[in-house]
């Protein structure tokens, strides 16, 4: 049986695809595909430089209309099978990429960037103006991104660095970490994982971050004005500095003034932890961490 | 067949798209026959949302909303019933599932101004210096507040919530059943979620965090199925 495969692999010629059109400014690029490595990079000619390897039974179509090229692969007869790509691109082109079984991976696109994979990782540097990165089984990495960034995992956790403008991330059963966030409009949720943000509080910024199980771990600089509220249900809260907490507050619902309090930031965990520290301290371990550590993980 | 635009439709309707692309979406559903159509479904949900009078929410949300926006089509049909529209279970789900987005995010809107209306604290007479002790203030008591609780059993998000189930159950064969794992698996962590604020506004009715933080929840359950059932468009 093995031996049938192998013979089958052997059969499938591999067929490489390299074509380079030239594009004017305002020109996006449009990929779809089934399977596969979608990797994007940047140059300074104003031209798309398409590379492909794909079994002959794939088409690697390529149209260029109306300010989009579109590249698509498409299967002459049976199955679609899995199609690695290198694209070549202007930086100040748009980009989106959608696949089921789709890794992306895109650098120094300066423009829109839209992904989308069913399963798939996706790791974007880059991205200017509108940033979608969607994966429902698969890893999301984002950094330095600017304009509106909406990531939605679910499976699988999200990171963020050194990004800025407006950022909503969203995951089910991921941790979601955001280091150097340059941001007046946070948005972060996740049902089953743990929420850690380190960036600067902007004055009458608006930073919501919500989790169900998991801790939260948020960085405050001495010179924040944030009115920072805590919810909990059955979670716990801490702070690296001190913070008086009335202990006859039953509740777990709180508010904790900074400055002039400009900001809001809402801090919700039905059953985990919320804690507070300087920017620059370590992040306080997670219960899953520390069980990790104590049975000797790596 | 769903459209690269398609997820924006809602917020091209709602102008909340940058000019750059609310010119192209424009673009697209000019030429666009099947976005088009649901651009104008959009739009009627949308008009018939922003008909509701502006009031707090009833404790029965989903069937007030539900009768002003009359989206029959989120009502759970009775059995052998069939459905009102498209000969294939997914055509309609695009429809289907903006409604019941559109729906969603009045509802959430609605109870989250409800809720946050209510969470700020009584203004503080003081205020702590960053570098000394930082005073915690209790939030305002929930008794001090009108309160409006969130109706446990709510028929419309069930309804909602099970007509998406049936979507994805009629078109599982459809799916990479690794794909169809992932989904069950994460609709389970949100549902047991949900049991669990459930239990917990059972224990403290009053409460308006669990309140607000059990229509979160339920809401990324409509999410996620929303973005399930959407994935068997895609296979289309």
């Amino acid at each position: 049986m093995l031996a049938t495969a192998l013979v089958a692999v052997m059969t499938m010629a591999v067929t490489h695809t390299d074509q380079t059109i030239q594009v004017q400014k305002g020109t996006r690029l449009e990929v779809r595909t089934f399977a596969g490595d979608v990797v994007v990079k940047t140059w300074d000619k104003d031209a798309v430089r398409v590379q492909a390897e794909h079994s002959d039974r794939e088409t690697v179509d390529i149209q260029q209309g109306d300010r989009v090229v579109t590249v698509r692969s498409q299967a002459k007869r049976g199955a679609p099978r899995s199609v690695d790509y290198t694209l070549t691109v202007p930086a100040w082109m748009p980009v989106s990429a959608s696949g089921t079984y789709m890794d992306a991976t895109m650098d120094g696109v300066g423009a829109d960037v839209t992904v989308e994979t069913t399963r798939g990782d996706i790791a974007v540097t880059g991205g200017s103006g509108v940033v979608t990165l969607k994966s429902v089984d698969g890893e999301i990495q984002l950094n330095k991104a600017q304009g509106h960034v909406e990531v939605r995992a679910v499976n699988e956790g999200v990171q963020l660095a050194d990004v800025s403008g407006d950022v909503s991330v969203e995951s089910v059963n991921g941790d979601l970490t955001l280091d150097r966030i340059d941001s007046a409009n946070v948005d972060l949720y996740t049902v089953n994982g743990n929420i850690a943000y380190d960036g600067p509080i902007r004055d009458k910024g608006v930073y919501r971050m919500t989790t169900h199980n998991g801790l939260i771990s948020v960085a405050v600089a001495e010179s924040a004005n944030a009115t920072v509220t805590v919810r909990t249900y059955s979670g716990s809260f801490k702070a690296s500095f001190p913070v008086k907490v009335d202990e006859q507050n039953t509740r777990k619902r709180f508010t904790l003034t900074f400055g002039n309090g400009s900001a809001q930031m809402e801090l919700e965990s039905f059953g985990g932890t919320i804690a507070l520290r300087r920017p620059g301290e370590a992040r306080p371990g997670t219960d899953r961490e520390r069980r990790h550590h104590r049975h000797g993980g790596n | 067949m769903k459209c690269e635009w398609t997820d924006r439709l809602s917020e091209y309707i709602d102008g909340e798209l940058d000019a750059n692309e609310q010119r192209a979406v424009e673009a697209h559903v000019e030429g666009c026959a099947a976005c088009a159509r649901t651009a104008d479904e959009l739009r009627a949900v949308v008009a018939r949302a922003r008909a509701l009078p502006a009031r707090p929410p009833a404790s029965d949300l989903w069937s007030g909303i539900e009768a002003r926006a009359g989206s029959a089509r989120l009502k759970p049909r009775a059995t052998g019933e069939p459905r009102a529209t498209g000969a294939r279970g997914f055509t309609f789900a695009a429809w289907q599932l903006a409604a019941a987005a559109a729906l969603v995010a009045a509802i959430s809107g609605a109870l989250a101004w409800q809720i946050r209306g209510h969470r700020a604290g009584p203004a503080l007479t003081a205020q702590a210096a960053n570098t000394a002790t930082i005073q915690a203030r209790p939030e305002t008591p929930d008794a001090d507040v009108p309160v409006v609780p969130v109706s446990l059993g709510d028929a419309q998000y069930d309804a909602a919530v099970a007509d998406l189930q049936r979507v994805l159950d009629k078109e599982r064969p459809r799916l990479d059943p690794a794909t169809v794992a992932v989904v069950e698996r994460n609709l389970q962590i949100i549902d047991e979620a949900i049991a669990q604020a459930q239990r917990a506004l059972a224990a403290d009715p009053a409460n308006s965090y669990l309140s607000g933080h059990l229509v979160e929840t339920r809401r990324r359950k409509l999410d996620l199925l929303r973005r399930a059932a959407a994935l068997v468009s895609d296979t289309d």
